[in-house]
């Protein structure tokens, strides 16, 4: 009984003891392997939480709970095999609903308790769960519809265009949409932007669920090449390039690396993967590229060379489609020198637009690509600077277009004045 | 900070438990275990903090002083009790009601005649204020010596383990131990097992069963219909229970292992047959409180009837109060109450002449709505989900089955009911009875109500045991070991993955 105790004990005080030690060995300069560290865990959570205890090791810090916080992120930072921890408790939860749906046989369902994703196993897809049309959701797509006008009518110089790209929440036939009350669907959305009386133009970007499937990612938010490439079809010909669309020359396929995307990240859910897709072009033009003021090459919008020399990120949870295309930025200049044309397009773009905008700059002199959410400049101000853009284009999900950053980007300048 | 929390496992725990062991003299510990335990206070509550010292402080003074006033309840005496117990009953009351006091009162008058100061709840308040004054009531009785060290004073009213849910330690069970607990590898390892336990219970089960809870309590009876209302109950029924015992058993295994030893708090309640059965087996030691230091004092059952009923009235109704400053507590107390001299007079006649089974499913009808009058808020919430659970709003409401999501629950349920049974002191009893080799041995099939022992996380066979028998018992043991070592690391899984954690009673 006594070596039992003294085991037991000594290896629940070892377990008790983990991260201190990690945190030692981090001090200590000892290089560990990713897996074993809360590192790998750091992709799971979309980032890293800085903490420094020492910044806040004072009276104040304590009594401002900043100290208290600091402390905790950096015991979280130094939990051992934290990905394996979190992947774990995810799959046991995932396992006890599978069990559960057994007995129900529904075609989704959540990824583990409380989670907004949702799998598909039938697809071998992750989806996120459908919102509901709710009174508030309803009036802030009206507020932005009338922004969007608004906007149109204090430019009456330039021509306005709005492309909202569905997602799997709202996507015609959306399969957790057919599972909830009162979904909120992209007819329901392309309903409220669609206004004939408007001033702006509606690019619908409805498709059917199957296509969808076909265009979209299985484990991200994102669409693929594919998808994006439908889109600018539509998006071009409504901006009047029917007869001069791309053609591409051929599909690209990456087998490695595997792609897990924001809903795998999200859902905690390593069993389906996509691969990294790209269209090849016979005769694309080359473009200057600035970049939130500094310059760069095309290289910067597509990173096809690092994937061909498997120069690519080893955690399996890295954002690929940033990573193969490129992140977000606030501003990014493409100047296409070898374009006839005298226009200028300014995308107003969430990240959807980070694998298409090279497509739509073929068409212009210049295109600047706008993120509301990583540039706070106002449309009104950028027009301003920018007299000889002739087509805005928004390019957007639903939470993006309908967010703060949006709205804030439709005010008239003098009311941020 | 709570103790299903990284910080406090890997951080606060790891560094007590160094320090404090490596304190040789008692004296010492006692000291360390009074600043961790400021420390953990004031890690959630940084001003608050202040407000704990002073209770320490004052209750300290009139205990003194009351010790000082001699033998016997002379009316100094009595004086500085009620002196004690209005300063402290007036800090909890201050803190706890203003708020819902100032609401009631200017609704009545039509006024802001009070000014409603929306006060942050000091957490575990309501504990640590009841165990201050059996502190001082049990000095002004004799039953325990003035404590004139107040740092000792402060360890046991700060005590990091119990304070901010439970359960209610008098000062009488842990005065010996003040000065003359011995921490052994035997109590550590044991401490260490019942700890392991609760961490299971609060972060496996009530957690997950929290995550259903929360998602359909907060709604509308008219959204969610029968299924949604019966499942949200049902699931908060468990979760209260897996939480509210698993915390009970954390800290009651955090003082094993310092040598303290707590009275239990939970003996499977939901095997009770009667709501008096219930309440001999939920979250005892406020029971125990309540019976001790108000039932009793009001005179108890020793007076006529109509004083008799009163005084259960007044105790339920202050139980009731106790766990929130809202209406629905108040009824949810006095619910109790009413059912208690219900059993009394009229049911446990009944009761008892029908088969177990049958005051089972009564009793758990008893506590199923009874936590849905706790848990849902407003009184007019209360009313429609009582409805709903009567078909008024039809199966569904206005929701599907899918997005309920009660279905998803499904293969869990036995493990909630397993949990929530006796199943581990019976099967303690039976490997003891089959290696003591005494098949005829009674054999209790469920924990007597009201028995405050906290039984092993072993097997322990207290006759004499033949080899090959004690070999599996070993092996037995060996295996609970691990089991309980697997709920370990599933549970700091869970923590780590903090995708749900709140403690239902840790703002009291």
């Amino acid at each position: 009984m006594k070596l039992r105790n003294i085991l037991f004990a000594g290896v629940l005080c070892l377990l008790l003891c983990g991260p201190a030690l990690i945190g030692l060995a981090s001090w200590g300069g000892v290089a560990l392997p990713s897996w074993f560290t809360a590192d790998d865990a750091a992709y799971l959570s979309g980032g890293v939480v800085e903490a420094d205890p020492a910044a806040y090791a004072s009276l104040e810090g304590f009594s401002s709970g900043e100290f208290q916080i600091a402390a905790e992120d950096a015991v979280g930072n130094c939990i051992p095999m934290k990905a394996t921890a979190l992947l774990a408790n995810a799959a046991l939860q995932r396992s006890a609903i599978e069990t559960s749906n057994a007995l129900f046989g529904w075609e989704c369902y959540p990824a583990f308790y409380g989670s907004s994703i949702a799998e598909m196993p039938s697809r071998h897809r992750l989806l996120e769960i459908a919102e509901k049309a709710t009174g508030d959701t309803l009036a802030t797509a009206s507020h932005i519809r009338d922004g969007l006008d608004a906007l149109s009518l204090r430019h009456p110089e330039q021509r306005f265009f709005v492309y909202m790209g569905p997602d799997s929440m709202n996507v015609e036939g959306s399969p957790t949409a057919k599972l909830i009350s009162n979904p909120l669907t992209y007819g329901e959305l392309s309903s409220i932007f669609e206004d004939e009386g408007g001033h702006f133009q509606w690019i619908d970007g409805n498709v059917t669920f199957d296509e969808f499937a076909d265009g979209w990612n299985s484990t991200d938010h994102h669409w693929n090449i594919q998808g994006a490439f439908r889109a600018y079809e539509r998006m071009a010909s409504a901006l009047g390039f029917r007869d001069e669309l791309l053609v591409p020359a051929r599909l690209v396929t990456y087998d490695a690396p595997s792609f897990r995307g924001t809903f795998a990240r999200r859902g905690l859910e390593t069993r389906y993967v996509d691969q990294m897709i790209d269209y090849e072009f016979a005769d694309f033009p080359q473009l200057s590229i600035i970049i939130d003021g500094a310059e760069a090459s095309m290289d910067s919008l597509v990173h096809w060379k690092n994937y061909q020399a498997a120069n690519v990120g080893a955690n399996a949870f890295t954002s690929r489609y940033a990573e193969y295309f490129h992140t977000d930025y606030g501003l990014i200049t493409l100047e296409n020198e070898e374009s006839d044309s005298r226009q200028d397009l300014l995308i107003v773009a969430d990240s959807y637009s980070n694998c298409m905008e090279r497509f739509l700059a073929v068409h212009y002199r210049t295109t600047y690509v706008l993120d509301p959410r990583h540039d706070d400049e106002t449309i009104d101000a950028f027009l301003a600077q920018h007299q000889d853009v002739s087509d805005v284009l928004f390019i957007m999900r639903s939470p993006n277009m309908l967010a703060q950053a949006t709205e804030h980007a439709l005010e008239p300048e003098d009311m941020r004045e | 900070m709570v103790f299903s929390s990284t910080i406090f496992l890997f951080a606060f725990l790891p560094l007590f438990l160094a320090v404090y062991f490596a304190m040789p003299w008692r004296p010492a510990k006692n000291v360390v275990l009074l600043l961790f335990s400021l420390l953990f206070y004031a890690w959630g509550e940084p001003v608050y903090v202040w407000l704990m010292v002073a209770s320490i402080c004052f209750n300290w003074l009139f205990a003194f002083i009351i010790g000082k006033c001699g033998e016997g309840k002379t009316a100094p005496k009595r004086f500085w009790l009620v002196a004690a117990l209005a300063a402290n009953l007036l800090v909890l009351g201050f803190y706890k009601y203003q708020g819902f006091l100032a609401e009631n009162i200017n609704r009545a008058i039509g006024e802001e005649f009070i000014a409603e100061l929306n006060l942050a709840l000091p957490i575990g308040i309501s504990f640590f204020t009841l165990q201050a004054i059996t502190y001082v009531v049990d000095v002004y009785r004799g039953e325990v010596k003035v404590q004139k060290n107040p740092l000792y004073l402060g360890m046991y009213i700060a005590m990091f383990p119990q304070l901010v849910a439970g359960p209610i330690v008098r000062y009488a069970d842990i005065e010996h131990e003040i000065d003359h607990r011995r921490a052994t590898l035997e109590g550590f390892a044991q401490g260490l097992r019942l700890f392991c336990v609760g961490l299971g219970k609060k972060v496996l089960l009530a957690n997950t069963a929290g995550v259903l809870a929360d998602s359909l309590l907060p709604r509308e009876a008219a959204e969610i219909g029968f299924i949604g209302c019966f499942s949200g109950v049902a699931a908060y029924t468990f979760q209260i229970y897996f939480d509210f015992s698993g915390y009970s058993d954390m800290a009651i295994g955090l003082g094993k292992m310092m040598g303290f030893e707590y009275p239990r708090n939970f003996n499977y309640p939901y095997t009770s047959k009667s709501a008096t059965e219930f309440w001999r087996r939920w979250h005892m030691s406020l029971g125990g409180f309540f019976r001790d230091y108000v039932y009793i004092p009001l005179g108890g059952n020793r007076v006529s009837t109509p004083r008799f009923v009163a005084n259960t009235m007044i105790v339920w109704g202050l139980t009731g109060i106790w766990h929130g400053a809202a209406w629905n507590f108040l009824l949810w107390g006095l619910y109790w109450g009413v059912l208690i001299l219900l059993e009394k007079f009229l049911v446990m006649k009944v009761l008892d002449k029908l088969p177990r089974f049958v005051s089972h499913i009564w009793c758990v009808v008893l506590f199923f709505f009874g936590w849905l009058l706790f848990a849902v808020t407003g009184l007019s919430n209360v009313g429609e989900w009582f409805c709903a659970m009567f078909g008024a709003y039809g199966w569904l409401g206005t929701s599907t089955l899918w997005e309920l999501q009660s279905w998803s629950y499904a293969s869990l349920v036995p493990v909630f009911i397993v949990g929530s049974l006796p199943w581990a002191p019976w099967l303690r009893k039976k490997i003891q009875a089959w290696a003591e080799g005494d098949p005829h041995r009674a054999i209790v099939a469920a924990p007597q109500k009201g028995n405050t022992a906290v039984p092993p996380c072993q097997v322990v066979c207290e006759g004499p045991v033949p080899a090959g028998r004690a070999r599996a018992v070993t092996a037995v043991n060996v295996l609970a070991d691990v089991a309980l070592l697997a709920v370990f690391v599933l549970s700091c899984m869970s923590v780590v993955s903090s995708s749900y954690n709140p403690f239902i009673y840790f703002q009291f």
